[in-house]
């Protein structure tokens, strides 16, 4: 077989791939639009009207604006222990260094189904069972290894006699943090903040377990959906896939952007 | 140099990583305005010995002190004033040219942002780079990002200015130029340049004083021409390389003798009778003739190469007990010989620049063990 032949059969099957993982939520897409009550073609024509019903329901807005809230915050927590766990990482040496660090990679490892009903018998010890602290908190636990490792990628390509050379022109361990630590991680912190948010955004054992009757959006959407299959979900999905999408995206374009411009 | 104090004195400072040695107990006062050159092969203790005087790492025994009084053992590094090109450059790149030199000009002398932008402007300007001030640093080329490092140090006009082989990564044109660069500005500013580097033709070409270290320890302080020829023991005498060294016994009528001859000597430490000698021969004092000479001191050898650079001609013989002779010569004081590998040569050199030194002397093994 010729070598363009070889080619061209490759790059069918990446279609083909391609079409069947994004198959599903170009249909949700398509038929958040549809004027038609069922998911059936042909297509019923254009409409707003699911987008409306959602929008106006009280019920799927509280969710959003909870989960929108929870991804915030949890985004901002995670981002700094993450920075934190990273620069200790980088920084100093020190016995129980690979416990520490496995320590710290541990939680997404963990089956979430685990991870929530433990945080469930824990947090109903401390009264945080219900509350969206304790949504924010088992977020927190789940996103921060997420950040962590964004941000020490990003510190194994600073020069260690980087901080050296801030000390030797007068900045203290401060201010080099200030000065050169921090603006050298700028790239990755914001990477890690797009992640987590999207991570928190979408998660959904820990929050069905945790919220209680604060729901947020994912475990709104499967109440709804165990209620009735009704084409609303069609656009919460909508929804919801663009805001991560977009969240992973710029993740995605900071980090990218940083390596190609920095050879140090 | 007839300063009161030495502007930087080690007194017995050591260095240990763990159980690893880095520094032996050293002893060294840096005068105020001078070029001097800590060198040695890598692990010797050099960069170690920078690192401690920076404050990067803090010494495991012994004391520093400015001008003889102020001791600045445990000082931090933001609170000394020593500022250092490094091998890496150590550029932020996420700064501008401007910005980096502005760095410490903001973060020790505290300027405002105006004084910063001048003072920055200026000595870029000096480095004859003021037209890369708003580039970023990864715009740069090596010798560019280089020039950018000396200015950050310099823009802050400390008394001692601290250089980490800072030449090692440019190639041989452009090292020669900034070598005569360095030399100019070190005149120009009259600050004490203290530098390490473990190419020895760059100390000897720009240092008033070097030191030589290996193994942790210091071999010989001295201005280059004096460790030329007189090195202190036989690992300066290998690492200067200047020198063909024939290893021998010495004889108790003060000459040492080796499988090719008994030489005379006329400078040096000799050791007691008997013990093992090395006699050092410059290699631009020996003389070459097709045939004896009947000179005192003279060997024959067979010829191994002959390389020319410049007007200089080096030539290695084998001499009979398998030593390799350095001999160098003008192009035209050998016009007539015949060099072709393999011929066979005599080579005689005059007694008085024959230096012994004990033969297990210098670095590893050292006599006082």
């Amino acid at each position: 077989m010729t070598a363009a032949g070889t080619d061209r059969i490759l790059g069918g099957f990446t279609i083909l791939v391609f079409l069947f993982i994004l198959a599903p939520m170009v249909s949700i897409i398509v038929f958040s639009f549809n004027a038609e009550r069922y998911p059936s073609l042909p297509w019923g024509g254009f409409s707003l009207e699911w987008y409306r019903a959602v929008l106006t329901d009280d019920t799927v807005r509280r969710g959003l604006g909870r989960s929108l809230r929870v991804a915030a915050v949890v985004s901002v927590i995670a981002t700094f222990i993450g920075f934190a766990t990273a620069y200790v990482d980088y920084r100093f040496r020190f016995t129980g260094k690979l416990g520490f660090l496995a320590l710290a990679t541990l939680p997404p490892t963990v089956p979430v189904l685990i991870l929530g009903l433990a945080m469930l018998s824990f947090f109903s010890l401390i009264d945080l069972v219900g509350t969206l602290t304790g949504v924010i908190a088992g977020h927190v636990v789940l996103c921060s290894p997420f950040a962590m490792a964004l941000i020490r990628m990003r510190l194994a390509e600073m020069s260690p006699d980087l901080e050296g050379a801030a000390w030797n022109l007068g900045a203290t361990r401060w201010a080099t943090m200030r000065s050169v630590v921090l603006p050298f991680c700028k790239p990755a912190i914001f990477s890690a903040l797009a992640i987590t948010a999207a991570v928190s955004f979408d998660e959904f054992m820990i929050a069905w377990f945790v919220s209680g009757l604060n729901e947020t959006l994912p475990v709104r959407i499967l109440a709804m959906l165990q209620g009735q299959v009704s084409p609303r979900i069609n656009a919460i999905g909508s929804i919801v896939f663009v805001i991560t999408i977009t969240l992973v995206f710029v993740a995605q374009v900071l980090t990218t952007r940083k390596s190609d411009k920095e050879t140090r | 140099m007839a300063a009161p104090n030495p502007i930087l004195v080690l007194d017995q400072i050591a260095k240990s990583f763990g159980d690893t040695v880095a520094l032996h107990p050293t002893d060294l006062a840096i005068e105020k305005g001078e070029f001097i050159a800590l060198m040695g092969p890598s692990g010797c203790g050099k960069t170690t010995t920078l690192r401690l005087i920076a404050g990067l790492d803090y010494a495991s025994a012994g004391r520093m002190l400015m001008w003889g009084a102020d001791d600045i053992t445990a000082t931090p590094p933001w609170k000394r004033d020593m500022p250092m090109v490094w091998q890496s450059y150590a550029l932020f790149p996420f700064l501008s040219v401007r910005e980096n030199v502005e760095f410490g000009l903001k973060q020790k002398r505290r300027l405002v942002s105006r004084d910063r932008r001048t003072r920055a402007l200026e000595w870029l300007d000096k480095l004859g780079i003021a037209d890369l001030a708003e580039r970023s640093i990864h715009q740069l080329s090596g010798g560019q990002r280089q020039r950018v490092a000396i200015a950050r140090a310099l823009a802050l006009q400390p008394e001692i200015l601290l250089l980490d082989e800072p030449l090692s990564a440019l190639d041989a044109n452009r090292r020669l130029h900034m070598q005569s660069e360095l030399k100019r500005l070190h005149s120009e500013l009259g600050i004490t340049f203290l530098y390490v580097t473990h190419n020895q033709s760059e100390a000897f070409a720009m240092a008033d004083r070097v030191v030589i270290l290996s193994d942790g320890r210091v071999q010989q302080i001295g201005a280059p021409k004096e460790v030329y020829r007189a090195p202190a023991n036989r690992f300066v005498a290998e690492f200067v390389g200047a020198n063909t060294i024939l290893d021998g016994t010495m004889t108790s009528s003060g000459k040492v003798e080796t499988p090719m001859g008994t030489f005379g000597i006329a400078r040096g430490t000799p050791p007691a009778a008997h013990a093992g000698a090395s006699l050092l021969v410059p290699a631009d004092r020996v003389a070459l003739s097709g045939g004896a000479s009947g000179a005192a001191n003279e060997v024959t050898g067979e010829i191994l190469t002959e390389e020319f650079t410049g007007s200089f001609v080096t030539i290695m013989l084998r001499l009979s007990d398998g030593t390799e002779m350095k001999v160098q010569k003008q192009q035209s004081e050998i016009d007539g010989l015949d060099l072709t590998p393999g011929a066979r040569i005599c080579a005689s050199w005059p007694a008085e620049v024959g230096y012994v030194l004990p033969r297990d002397s210098g670095a590893g093994h050292r006599v006082s063990n």
